[in-house]
């Protein structure tokens, strides 16, 4: 039982209760079965009405009660009414559900009833239901069941009022709800639903947008200046800087000529909901043709279960000729194409952002030893993509929660303007966790979108990896995560460091794939695969 | 035992005693007040004592009998509901009795319940939307093997209207983040677990842990158990068999000793799940 305290009565005072308690459920049972005899018999009239009512002002979860009751309502009591007589019957109606909230403010079923009765009501009052929803967010400012409400009744209102007025009413209600309370989450909440309508619905020039902006930045400072350990301003904070979309980029494509495979090596797990397309040219006519293969992402060949109903994702795929005695030695040429839409990333926060063609000049000469050849970018032949394919109809990237408009350049001022207000906190703050997490987080950021320069700076991954240490020494229940976390940021860097050193990243690879022979897969794998993984086993 | 011990120590005998005894505190009027949770209080409890190993502490037979009698409904009688219709569905998966129902009439059932405008999913004739009927929808008809009969891609759709700020996902769009198991179980059922921002989920997520080790379901609330490990929502608190189930299934992930080990996406004991040949269906 959600908070009910546990105590053991006496003996003598229990022996009372329970008979008490007898005769209220003797009478409680035959209530509920005159209920469904009733019911089973279709008696839409007052005297069953009032026995819902007797039911329901004891009991407001039994949901099929509320059932007959509407049923009532519409079979039977509302066949002969005026216009006003139903208008003041659901008004009355409206009047039991106030009186039976009070007692159970977090019963869905009231919540249900009340919206059918202002759904069937001749004259619906929403202003009305805005003043009670009011009231109800002033006893429980949390109470999430007020706020759905709230965002139904401003729904219906649209219909009537000027959706400008009523977007700015709802944000300068929930700036009112902030300043009573920092932590009430829920209002913050309402506030980034809201925000980036506002914006959009009052048509702000780019400077107006700005300001409204940093008047955010403001109250979300004052938030987090008042109490550095409530994290509803933080949660917020993060949102309010939002992150640039990353880029999903191959790291390596590869043509294993004995095998009759090539290996591609993406810098993101992926799935494929559209095999990427594979074209030769041969000697023989000038024309390009399709190779016919299966495409299979390394843990579909680790695991060894195939098709087990699911995507599959991965960093590197293979693709595998159908007809391994093709005549390779009549090629001149063999190159793949990736479409933007015919991969998914295994993250939300990666997309592929261009076509992708890459190939390879096949040499009749080729040493039989030399089994890996590289493949380059191409320029994209256009006339390749004629031929249809087939796109999964799965293929779906949302962007369903509303982003404030921030372009890169504003985001870099942004980032560094936030950085230094956070480090200005964390001098009166220093063991602030949510403190040292943000900032952690905007300089992770901050490297990701500022990469004008050439060659990254090792002291700004040091402060992170510090910071990182730093919270697994204060905030102990979440250590693994931020050792999660820690271990990302080597791992990136590392990545970033080994292709920046590298004159040519490709022979490195290559190398490693050499001298690894067979195995080469393995090697693959532990150099790309993710230092935290989610695996149900 | 020491009190240190004692609560250290999951005393598997008082808990079955205690699912086995529910039934049996008819001159409680509480009872009577929770008659439309009857038949989910079978699937928590059938549930809890699967994982405890006693899952024949619960006459099958009956059990079957009594699922077959509630149609969809929430007991004897009562309405048809799609959440119920999903418990029935859970507790004969466990008691491999699907056999005993005629399950094209619940498929058709749960594929009315679908809007195939917005992809959301009704509860009832009475049309009260929310994500929770999603995942039921969705959680059952993979039971059933036949997530054909829906719009799947219309559901996903849906549920990802309702995705927050935080990562998280409400029971509605704009709603705040308080579905978070429904939307995110929905996803990895039909393989969508790419849609979710694993990160910043897994932030606030974290951060539903306080100080006594309790997790709270929402930002700078008390904590409760649907997440967390204790048997009543919190120390000292009534216990009940809702909590009494999250519970033990929150133990069982954390890899207690002596538990079965729980489908942390259907909330069935995973050997159920791998009998039907599902378990691989989210192994990413």
């Amino acid at each position: 039982m959600h908070g009910v305290k546990r105590v053991k009565p006496s003996a003598e005072v229990e022996k009372l209760r329970k008979e008490r308690e007898a005769i209220k459920i003797k009478e409680y049972n035959n209530l509920v079965a005159s209920c469904f005899a009733k019911k089973t018999n279709s008696e839409y009239d007052e005297g069953a009405f009032d026995i819902t009512t007797k039911i329901l002002s004891q009991n407001p979860d039994f949901y099929t009660v509320w059932n007959f009751r509407r049923l009532i309502l519409l079979n039977g009591i509302f066949k002969d009414y005026s216009f006003e007589e139903k208008q003041e019957r659901i008004g009355s109606e409206l009047l039991f559900l106030q009186d039976i909230f009070k007692l159970n403010p977090k019963s869905y079923w009231i919540f249900n009833h009340r919206r059918w009765c202002l759904e069937t009501i001749p004259d619906p009052d929403w202003n009305n239901e805005l003043v009670l929803v009011d009231k109800m967010l002033d006893m429980d400012p949390r109470n999430f069941h007020g706020w759905d409400y709230r965002r139904y009744v401003i729904s219906k209102l649209t219909r009537y009022g000027n959706l400008k007025d009523l977007i700015q009413n709802e944000f300068d209600f929930t700036t009112t709800k902030i300043n009573q309370n920092f932590s009430n989450y829920s209002a913050w909440h309402q506030r980034s639903k809201l925000l980036p309508k506002l914006i959009k619905v009052k048509n702000l020039n780019d400077q107006e947008i700005k300001e409204i902006i940093n008047r955010e930045f403001e109250l979300v400072k004052s938030a987090f200046y008042t109490d550095p350990d409530d994290q509803s301003s933080w949660l917020y904070h993060r949102w309010l800087i939002g992150r640039e979309i990353r880029h999903i980029s191959i790291l390596g494509a590869y043509f294993n000529r004995k095998r009759c495979q090539i290996i591609l090596v993406f810098d993101d797990e992926i799935g494929i909901l559209s095999p990427f397309q594979v074209f030769c040219k041969s000697e023989k006519s000038s024309t390009i043709n399709k190779i016919n293969g299966d495409w299979q992402s390394l843990g579909v060949v680790e695991g060894g279960e195939v098709n087990i109903g699911g995507k599959m994702y991965g960093f590197v795929w293979i693709f595998t000729f159908s007809n391994k005695d093709i005549e390779i030695e009549d090629f001149t040429e063999l190159f793949f194409t990736v479409k933007p839409e015919w991969i998914v990333s295994s993250n939300s926060e990666t997309i592929l952002n261009k076509i992708i063609q890459r190939g390879c000049t096949i040499k009749k000469s080729e040493n039989e030893k030399d089994i890996l050849i590289s493949m380059a970018s191409k320029t994209v032949i256009e006339d390749v993509f004629e031929q249809t394919v087939t796109i999964s109809s799965d293929l779906i990237h949302f962007e369903s929660q509303e982003t404030l408009p921030i372009d890169k350049s504003e985001r870099i001022i942004l980032l560094q303007r936030e950085i230094s207000t956070i480090r200005e906190l964390l001098e009166l703050e220093p063991d602030s966790k949510w403190c040292l997490q943000t900032l952690a987080n905007l300089l992770r950021e901050f490297k990701y979108i500022d990469n004008s320069k050439e060659v990254r700076n090792v002291e700004e991954v040091d402060e992170i990896v510090a910071i990182y240490d730093k919270l697994i020494i204060i905030d102990e229940m979440r250590v693994k995560r931020f050792e999660d976390l820690r271990s990302k940021i080597i791992f990136e860097n590392s990545i970033r460091r080994f292709v920046q050193s590298a004159d040519d990243v490709t022979s490195e690879i290559q190398q490693i794939l050499a001298e690894s022979s067979d195995n080469f897969l393995n090697i693959f794998k532990k150099l790309f695969c993710k230092p935290y993984h989610l695996n149900y086993k | 035992m020491t009190s240190i011990e004692k609560a250290n120590n999951l005393l598997v005998d008082l808990h079955v005693k205690y699912i086995q005894s529910l039934d049996t505190k008819k001159d409680d009027l509480e009872y009577w007040f929770t008659e439309h949770l009857r038949l989910s209080g079978v699937y928590w409890g059938l549930t809890a004592l699967d994982l405890l190993k006693n899952v024949n502490m619960l006459n099958r037979e009956d059990v079957v009998k009594y699922v077959v009698s509630c149609g969809f409904g929430g007991h004897i009688g009562h309405d048809p509901h799609l959440t119920h219709t999903l418990y029935a569905v859970q507790i004969l998966v466990i008691e491999d009795a699907l056999d005993s129902v005629n399950t094209e009439k619940i498929i058709e059932y749960v594929k009315s319940r679908q809007d195939p405008q917005t992809g959301a999913f009704t509860g009832d004739e009475w049309e009260e939307i929310d994500t929770r009927f999603s995942y039921c929808a969705i959680s059952c008809l993979s039971l059933l093997k036949r997530l054909d009969a829906i719009d799947v891609k219309k559901a996903i759709e849906f549920i990802m209207l309702c995705k927050n700020f935080d990562g998280g996902f409400g029971n509605t769009p704009g709603a705040e983040s308080h579905a978070v198991f429904c939307c995110v179980g929905a996803l990895a059922i039909v393989n969508s677990l790419h849609l979710v921002d694993a990160d910043l989920l897994g932030w606030w997520l974290c951060e539903r842990q306080l100080k006594n080790g309790g997790l709270n379901g929402r930002p700078e609330k008390l904590e409760d158990d649907p997440e967390s490990g204790g048997i009543a929502d919190r120390p000292g608190d009534m216990v009940d068999v809702f909590h009494t189930l999250f519970g033990i299934a929150g133990l069982s992930l954390l890899g207690y000793p002596d538990l079965k080990s729980v489908d942390p996406v259907y909330c069935l004991p995973k050997y159920v799940v791998q009998r039907i040949g599902l378990a691989e269906r989210y192994h990413v």
